[in-house]
């Protein structure tokens, strides 16, 4: 029972970062149609951001909405040099631009700060665990993600139901034309996009770095092809698809680790992917999706 | 003159060329400069075979290189001598594989068919490679078959990022199975089999291919589907058919090129087989065009060379032309920028579709098919063209 | 709403060219259009008269000719100038969005708007215009009959409180019922004084309601004359009335 709930929590928090980084990726890809390689990317430049910081002495609380500041700017650079001049380009130059840019963030990071881990952790009492139940510690880290993530969430779920411009913006994501044609500000709202994905990837980047406890440049490559397949699963084209999705890999993770005899567990993350490709087959729409899909 | 045989004259000329070329390289001692050229050589095999895999097919795959993976691995496990790899090593391999020196038994078969023992020796170890490459891209082959029939339903962005799943998977199969391939640590000891004439050979043979299929029925319905999937549909081509070929072709191909790169380097370990590389290859044929294969000629050349003379800047220590890119940015940096202006000023790259027009302007190989005449559609949602001037 | 420049009328277009798919979808195309009357584009499918409003509100460019709103040029516009400028539209096929409320559709309508107290008038007359908007107000709009998503269509655009409102075939796929009905809503927005470019393959219900209407074919303007004198014409009547 112990153990449940621990490895309930353990997905739980798992899934609260894929689904921060799936938001951003499924917003982006709703309004641009843009899979955007580089937002791995965005969710390892969150931590870096807080170690430089950290190294010049500012505080830890501090550095972390500096870093997400800094990091959704970033986001905005590479929406308006890569892929603002791409607008109109079909879809595969948008992609392949996108690798381009993410191999130049990778590497810009290499150049930096050298190609091997370095150790990452927030304030100490983050490493504790919670005494809840007698035998089971629940880490105050999974907690504090899932309640991040949470927190995040419902306030992106606010902004796009009350405010115009978060309804501009999912009204972008299903319709560009038509939200062209009734005078929404695309450059506005695609900048909004950017800087909200940013934003959430680089914190489930700084939270992730915290829950491993190292972070390299390569960060960012796993966690967005995880972050893809949330999408795919959860429904491609809908953001709370992507959210539960995320949740749904999440949970499925944890549940392959545990289940899986001890030679496989490295294989985890191959299934994951062979599962993908399975989904695509079978449903390609996903649970919520709004059968955007081409098949042939 | 007609324009086949103006086509074969070029060819000639053009294998005349290449023959000169490689006797001269023959000559050169540097032992830099000729894993250089060997490079480029099998840089060339992977651009074609990823401009027939999506330069044709406008399907992008990002899994190639995990079949180039297959070819170097499996070629590897052929030809290491038994010695290097005991069963207490790799117990994960059969038995006749553990056992099997191919460099030697080839030898074996060759004298006893006659041939003396130096001759024999000599032409065992070119042949030892080419078998083993064959196996190599056969099982790729199949692999590709297996996988490629799910994927190559899906569209653009599915089949970008399940492509990238499956290289993602041989990656992860690589770095785990150790029993039978080391896991991270890899496999050394490949015999260095691999020589410029050998890796020309095969990259005259993938040309000459790619070309040939381009020129044929199945190279025009790869490039009308490329333009409008619904047009071509019509017109009666079997898009999966179509698409499967592209994909299988370009992975037994890249398949090749690990097994050369494999006997290069004499050592395969899995992160050499991975996400960079992947990139390299695109920025290949996108700098050269994706549609054509001069282009992915020229790409491969350029973006062999061009690292290299950029790799003398990052001021650290370069082995030769095995590439540590993990390690050295400065010239990925200059890449991926180059790469971005490339694709936002001139996507269509060096060549575009076009393929050099040889020596006689007769000989000039088919043109794109054009896309058929059609009343315009209604503009879906996804087709809008905005112009820029909107804050 | 009057127009600041009587010898040009409201909206006028030069020799306008467009292409679209690589083929020349609007050739040399001129007309004018005056406040306050409601000007009719019929023809068949394939005229070019969706490319026109396209054109028109900027999200096709025009290779070569002038289009002149209320004297200010509009070719060189995007999107969201253009319906800064005024001009509303309401597309073929609706273009809803789907996974939005009713009432959301509505408001974006007015997304360029900050007068809030205007807004909720132009609502409350929207709902007393289409009724069951109203009803339907926190439905999805892609779950709403064909009919409805018209209506829709054309509340969201009436939003803007536009100055020239185009309608993009407000006919199609709908029963003749509700056809009708549609037609009325149009008829009584034109009584408002509403100026209206509308676009119509049924050239009956267009050419009943029209002051003047414009005939195109492959791109072209072929016939021009009020709307009695279009519906008198035996061409006219062959190709498009079914005579």
């Amino acid at each position: 029972m112990a153990f449940v709930l621990q490895q309930l929590i353990n997905a739980l928090a798992l899934g609260s970062i894929y689904a921060l980084m799936a938001i951003g990726l499924a917003i982006i890809f709703g309004i641009l149609r843009l899979i955007n390689f580089a937002h791995g990317e965005l969710l390892m430049i969150g931590p870096f951001f807080v170690l430089v910081l950290t190294l010049v002495g500012v505080p830890f609380g501090l550095a972390v909405p500096i870093a997400v500041v800094l990091a959704g700017i970033v986001g905005i650079i590479m929406e308006r040099l890569a892929y603002r001049p791409l607008r109109g380009a079909p879809d595969v130059s948008l992609l392949l631009t996108s690798l381009g840019v993410s191999i130049f963030l990778q590497n810009i990071t290499i150049m930096f700060f050298g190609g091997q881990s370095r150790a990452f952790s927030g304030p100490a009492f983050l490493d504790q665990r919670l005494p809840v139940m007698q035998n089971v510690g629940i880490s105050t880290i999974d907690v504090v993600i899932f309640a991040t993530a949470m927190v995040l969430v419902t306030l992106f779920s606010l902004f796009v139901t009350r405010t115009m411009l978060g309804i501009s913006m999912r009204a972008s994501a299903e319709n560009l034309l038509a939200a062209q044609l009734i005078g929404i500000n695309i450059g506005r709202v695609i900048m909004v996009a950017f800087i909200i994905g940013a934003g959430m990837a680089s914190v489930a980047g700084i939270l992730y770095g915290m829950r491993i406890g190292k972070i390299d440049p390569l960060l960012g490559f796993i966690p967005l092809l995880k972050a893809f397949v949330a999408t795919v699963i959860g429904g491609f084209g809908s953001i709370p698809g992507a959210v539960l999705g995320a949740y749904v890999l999440g949970f499925l993770e944890i549940l392959l680790a545990g289940s899986l005899p001890s030679g496989f567990t490295a294989y985890r993350d191959a299934i994951i992917f062979a599962l993908l490709i399975v989904v695509l087959l079978v449903r390609p729409q996903g649970i919520l999706g709004s059968g955007e899909t081409e098949r042939v | 003159m007609t324009i086949e045989r103006a086509q074969v004259l070029n060819g000639v000329v053009l294998l005349a060329l290449l023959a000169v070329f490689v006797f001269a390289m023959g000559l050169v001692q540097n032992d830099y400069y000729v894993k250089i050229v060997m490079l480029i050589g099998m840089n060339v095999i992977l651009a074609v075979s990823l401009t027939i895999t999506s330069g044709f097919t406008g399907v992008f795959s990002l899994g190639q290189i995990g079949f180039m993976a297959i070819g170097a691995y499996t070629s590897a496990l052929m030809t290491i001598p038994p010695a290097a790899k005991p069963q207490a090593l790799l117990p994960g391999l059969p038995g006749w594989l553990s056992n099997l020196d191919l460099v030697r038994s080839l030898a074996g078969v060759l004298s006893g068919a006659g041939l003396a023992a130096e001759q024999a020796a000599a032409i065992a170890g070119p042949l030892a490679l080419v078998v083993a490459a064959l196996a190599g891209a056969l099982l790729a082959a199949g692999v590709a078959v297996l996988v490629g029939i799910p994927l190559m339903r899906l569209s653009g962005h599915y089949v970008a990022v399940a492509t990238l799943g499956f290289l993602v998977i041989v990656n992860a199969i690589a770095l785990n199975l150790d029993s039978v391939t080391r896991g991270a640590r890899g496999l050394g000891s490949i015999p260095a089999l691999s020589r410029i004439w050998i890796v020309y050979v095969f990259a005259a043979i993938t040309v000459y291919a790619v070309w040939r299929i381009r020129s044929s029925p199945f190279g025009r319905a790869m490039l009308a589907q490329r333009e409008n999937v619904a047009a071509a549909q019509a017109m009666g081509v079997d898009i999966l058919r179509t698409r499967l070929l592209a994909f299988v072709v370009g992975a037994f191909f890249s398949a090749t090129a690990g097994a050369l790169w494999a006997h290069m380097v004499t050592a395969v370990a899995p992160n050499a087989f991975y996400f960079i590389y992947t990139v390299n290859v695109i920025v290949m044929i996108v700098v050269g065009g994706m549609g054509s294969v001069t282009g992915a000629v020229i790409g491969a050349v350029l973006l062999t060379l061009i690292p290299e003379l950029l790799r003398g800047l990052e001021g650290g220590a370069t082995i030769g032309p095995i590439k540590l890119p993990l390690l050295f940015g400065l010239s990925n940096i200059i890449l991926a920028v180059g790469f971005v202006l490339v694709m936002i000023y001139r996507r269509t790259g060096l060549m575009g579709n076009r393929e050099l027009p040889l020596f006689w302007p007769a000989a000039r190989t088919t043109a794109t098919p054009a896309p058929p005449v059609q009343a315009p559609a209604p503009l879906s949602s996804k087709e809008v063209i905005a112009p820029t001037t909107d804050s | 709403m009057s127009s600041t420049n009587g010898r040009d009328g409201m909206l006028r277009i030069d020799n306008l060219s467009v292409y679209y798919g690589g083929i020349q979808a609007l050739k040399d195309v001129s007309l004018h259009l005056e406040t306050g009357e409601l000007l009719a584009i019929i023809g068949a499918n394939g005229a070019g008269k969706t490319t026109l409003l396209r054109t028109l509100s900027g999200v096709l460019k025009a290779r070569s000719g002038s289009i002149r709103f209320e004297g200010k040029e509009l070719t060189r516009l995007s999107p969201f100038d253009i319906v800064a400028l005024g001009i509303a539209h309401s597309p073929e096929g609706r273009q809803l969005f789907g996974g939005l409320t009713v009432l959301e559709n509505l408001k974006l309508g007015a997304v360029q708007r900050t007068d809030r107290a205007a807004i909720e008038q132009d609502l409350a007359r929207t709902f007393e215009l289409f009724p069951v908007l109203k009803e339907r107000r926190l439905q999805r709009a892609g779950t709403l009959s064909g009919g409805e998503q018209q209506m829709l269509a054309i509340g969201r655009a009436l939003m803007a409180r536009p100055r020239l409102l185009l309608l993009d075939e407000p006919s199609l796929g709908l029963a003749p019922l509700l056809v009708e009905r549609i037609f009325g809503v149009i008829a009584r927005l034109k009584a408002e004084r509403v100026t209206l470019l509308l676009v119509e393959q049924n050239a009956r219900m267009a050419l009943n309601v029209a002051d003047r209407a414009y005939v195109m074919e492959t791109g072209r303007i072929k016939l021009r004359g009020t709307a009695a004198e279009l519906a008198a014409n035996p061409e006219v009547e062959r190709a498009y009335l079914g005579g």
